[in-house]
């Protein structure tokens, strides 16, 4: 476990170091950030200040040493835009996106895998095959659409829910969250739903695949012989042989929910950080570009270890190391 | 029964909340924008939403009417000397800040320092002219400017009165979040993204708006701020998209309120050179070698080769207004005398064949290359392209080379040290100091392509326009304090302007508000800044 541990932390560094390279020299390429800082009509000596202000006036390599030095020690500098750090954005905004990934994943998770373990069992069932066209449907349909009509049937045209914005938080176990308050989830709702929707295909598809496979193995047969009960033989011995995929998938699906949901938070007026991260690529707002990226490539491998965790908890067979 | 317990207790909480937003909804007024302020320090950026919520909190020495001149604020009068260089400012007096301070000439002489600081303020310009300040007694202030200022007042405006004492040695980040200034509004509380409550300063020195609580929502995505105002969430909505206009207009409760914007969108051609820019892989190319936008004739025929009622009736949906000058009506130094040329192509087949550009073999007369964004204005990608289809159809190759905001403001700026400058672009200007002369100090001020004739002047001009005479009239102007005199002599710059083409106006954008009528009346501000004393109620 201890030699595990180690790599793994090998591993983190490694990936940290490469992502914070391209991160770096990729945001350097694109746009000039002073541009749309400084006013058109500004003078050069206005100009100059703002270069030595943002550090743009240095050479490449040297911005790239600052920025490291930095980011090593936890500060990821001061964004363009907002004049403070780019990790305390992140970190205010982090709250608001998790509540609508915990929902939408767990509308997946609570939703996809039971009617995945029953199309897997019963394929030619009529509920199975229904389940599985509108799973293509889930995957194929972008989500920036899915909640625009969303919104338009439940916000518009039946007034149940509300168009946008996130509602009002209360305080739940001394944190400001939308869980706390009906307002709250009523808010959560439709960017959850949109954000579950192809998840929730991909889950319920991926486990329909390994069920229909593990059914047809000696044990499942030999455990309906020994008459141990329907439920059991489905979810005990069928569900958990096919797990391993579904897990790994679901925590792939997790980390992209908790990085990416831009669109959808964009949609929904959602103050997450996925509306940050566009507005700063928007505005070539290099600190919290970099300081995001890398907040996520560490979100992945912390995942990846996750689930590696979850492995041996599922099947006690693999180990480690 | 704990289930039962549990509808109880949500009965009673919605009951709770329904109950409470009935007393408040009143006189309560939520507006849907299209951004968020970034900062409620007024000081680091200096953008449109950012200024207009700080604006509800902080006042200046000088505020502004509707057609941006220049009225009593924190001020309550000043004078100037003969020459416009030296002004003397009468503080009100019995002024509080939010946190119950005083407002004396300490918090304008901390302030004023502060805005000078180039690393932590984007409005250090704003006193770029000024020579020194200085307290003549608690509530009298002095400015002295470098030369005679007549368009100080239009800065000074910008410049947001922060409390001293509670500022004084804190940090940027604290100012941000415990704005404390003399303003109309309080605040409540700044969710990022999400919303911007303020309440009414009912200690406010002047007249009370009648708002009393006003919640600025933050809606970026153009369909959810439509589905937002269609679904009464929100009583305003800004930056209607064009598309929506149509469906808003058929609601019963809903008026869609249209103004022409500061923002006029322009041609501007290097004429001025006799070695335009190169622009990348495609360079101006005429047969005999010459640079063709030096001839008035040239000018004058692109002009009469665009079709502007076509581009605002196709592109803009009628959503803007042509125009002939870059002043808006109501700004000091309006000419209402200049008229557009009108949309010609055979005059202007005529005057390039004058001009010594006949059709060649290949049926055109030169060649030259349109720059332009597809990002930052509204339609700006198309309203570029069907330039290029007329010029085309006068006989001049126009290759188009559009390209994201984030790199084309680089790509054309005069200080480009690359010298890759655009021999020809279309760019958008707004400037909402209400002063003609403030527009032609960055837009016409002369400006060499190696550099600049007078630092600071010629800013933006892309055309390298050189004309000593306007450069006098335009030093002239801010030099003469009489409105009406200044108004007389740009009215002046303007017409030859005009004459000379220095550049080819197209239209002024149109700001598109819609807001619940059976509510609310908006009057909407020509700088597209949303102030809640901008709003009326019905009942």
């Amino acid at each position: 476990m201890f030699k595990y541990l180690v790599t793994r932390i090998g591993q983190l560094v490694a990936v940290l170091f490469i992502v914070s390279m391209l991160v770096f020299f990729m945001t350097s390429v694109v746009g000039d950030p002073l541009q749309l800082l400084v006013r058109q009509n500004a003078s050069n000596e206005e100009r100059q200040a703002a270069m030595e202000y943002l550090g743009l006036d240095k050479p490449l390599y040297v911005q790239y040493g600052k920025f490291i030095v930095s980011t090593l020690s936890g500060d990821f500098g001061k964004s363009y835009m907002y004049h403070t750090s780019a990790l305390r954005l992140i970190a205010e905004r982090f709250p608001a996106t998790m509540e609508i990934v915990i929902v939408a994943m767990l509308l997946s998770g609570f939703i996809a895998i039971p009617l995945g373990v029953y199309a897997g069992a019963y394929p030619k069932r009529m509920l199975s095959k229904t389940v599985m066209t509108l799973s293509v449907t889930g995957i194929s349909l972008p989500s920036f659409w899915v909640g625009m009509v969303l919104i338009f049937v439940f916000g518009l045209h039946f007034s149940v829910l509300p168009v946008s914005g996130r509602g009002q938080v209360g305080s739940l176990l001394g944190i400001q969250t939308s869980f706390a308050t009906l307002d709250g989830w009523k808010h959560l709702l439709l960017p959850s739903i949109t954000l579950a929707l192809s998840n929730m295909a991909t889950i319920l598809r991926l486990t329909r695949a390994g069920m229909r496979e593990t059914m047809k193995q000696d044990f499942i047969k030999f455990a309906r012989a020994k008459g141990v009960r329907n439920r059991k033989v489905l979810f005990g011995h069928a569900l958990k042989n096919t797990l391993i995929p579904v897990v790994t998938v679901f925590g792939l699906q997790l980390g992209t929910l908790i990085a990416f949901t831009t669109i959808t938070e964009t949609i929904f007026a959602w103050p997450g950080m996925g509306k940050l991260l566009i507005d700063a690529i928007n505005a070539g707002d290099r600190p919290i570009i970099s300081a995001y990226i890398i907040f996520v490539a560490f979100m992945f491998v912390f995942l990846n270890f996750i689930v590696d965790l979850l492995y041996t908890l599922i099947d006690p067979r693999i180990d480690l190391s | 029964m704990k289930y039962r317990l549990l509808c109880g207790v949500l009965v009673s909480i919605l009951c709770l909340s329904g109950g409470l937003s009935a007393v408040a909804a009143d006189r309560e007024l939520i507006v849907g924008l299209a951004g968020d302020a970034y900062s409620l320090n007024p000081y680091p950026r200096n953008e449109t939403i950012t200024n207009a919520i700080n604006n509800h909190i902080f006042d200046s020495l000088i505020g502004s009417d509707n057609d941006l001149q220049p009225i009593p604020a924190l001020a309550e009068r000043w004078e100037t000397s003969e020459d416009a260089s030296v002004w003397t400012f009468f503080l009100r007096k019995g002024v509080k800040f939010h946190n119950g301070n005083d407002f004396t000439v300490d918090d304008v002489l901390y302030s004023f320092d502060k805005v000078k600081i180039r690393e932590t303020s984007a409005f250090s310009f704003t006193l770029s002219t000024v020579e020194s300040y200085k307290k003549l007694d608690d509530h009298t202030f002095e400015v002295t400017c470098k030369a005679p200022n007549s368009l100080l007042l239009a800065h000074l405006r910008e410049i947001s009165i922060l409390d001293k004492e509670s500022c004084d040695g804190q940090t940027e980040d604290w100012i941000a979040l415990h704005p404390n200034g003399t303003g109309r509004y309080k605040l409540v509380e700044h969710v990022r993204e999400d919303r911007i409550v303020l309440e009414r300063n009912e200690a406010f020195w002047g007249d009370l708006p009648e708002p009393v609580k006003v919640v600025f929502k933050p809606i970026s995505n153009d369909g959810t701020r439509t589905a937002n105002m269609l679904s009464g969430a929100v009583d305003m909505i800004v930056n209607v998209p064009v598309r929506d206009v149509e469906m808003l207009r058929k609601r019963e409760n809903i008026a869609v309120v249209t103004q022409p914007s500061l923002r006029i969108i322009y041609l501007n051609m290097q004429g001025w050179t006799d070695s335009p820019s190169p622009d990348a892989a495609k360079p101006l190319k005429s047969p005999d070698g010459s640079n063709p936008l030096k001839k008035l004739e040239v000018r004058q025929a692109m002009y009469h080769a665009i079709n502007e009622d076509e581009i605002v009736s196709k592109i803009m949906n009628n959503l803007a207004t042509p125009t002939a000058t870059y002043i808006p009506a109501g700004f000091n130094g309006y000419n209402p005398d200049i008229k557009r040329l009108p949309y010609d192509p055979v005059l202007a087949e005529q005057l390039l064949d004058k001009a010594g550009y006949p059709r060649q073999a290949d049926g055109y007369r030169f060649e030259l290359t349109l720059d332009s964004s597809n990002d930052r204005y509204v339609n700006d990608g198309d309203i570029a392209t069907a330039v290029a289809g007329y010029l085309e159809r006068v006989g001049i190759k126009t290759n188009l080379n559009l390209m994201s905001r984030t790199i084309f403001f680089t790509y054309i700026g005069t200080k480009n040290t690359e010298g890759d400058t655009s021999h020809l672009c279309m760019t958008g200007w707004a400037d909402s100091g209400g002063e003609s002369a403030l527009m032609a100090l960055d837009l016409m001020y002369s400006i060499r392509q190696d550099g600049e004739v007078k630092p600071g002047y010629g800013g933006v001009n892309r055309s390298f326009y050189l004309n000593p005479k306007v450069d006098a009239l335009i030093d002239k102007a801010i030099s003469t304090p009489d409105p009406a005199e200044r108004s007389k002599i740009m009215q002046e710059v303007w017409q030859i302007g005009a004459d000379d083409v220095v550049y080819i106006p197209l239209h002024f954008q149109e700001d598109i508000y819609a807001a619940n009528k059976d509510k609310i009346i908006y009057r909407p501000r020509k700088n597209n800044y949303i102030y809640a004393w901008d709003f009326e109620f019905v009942k």
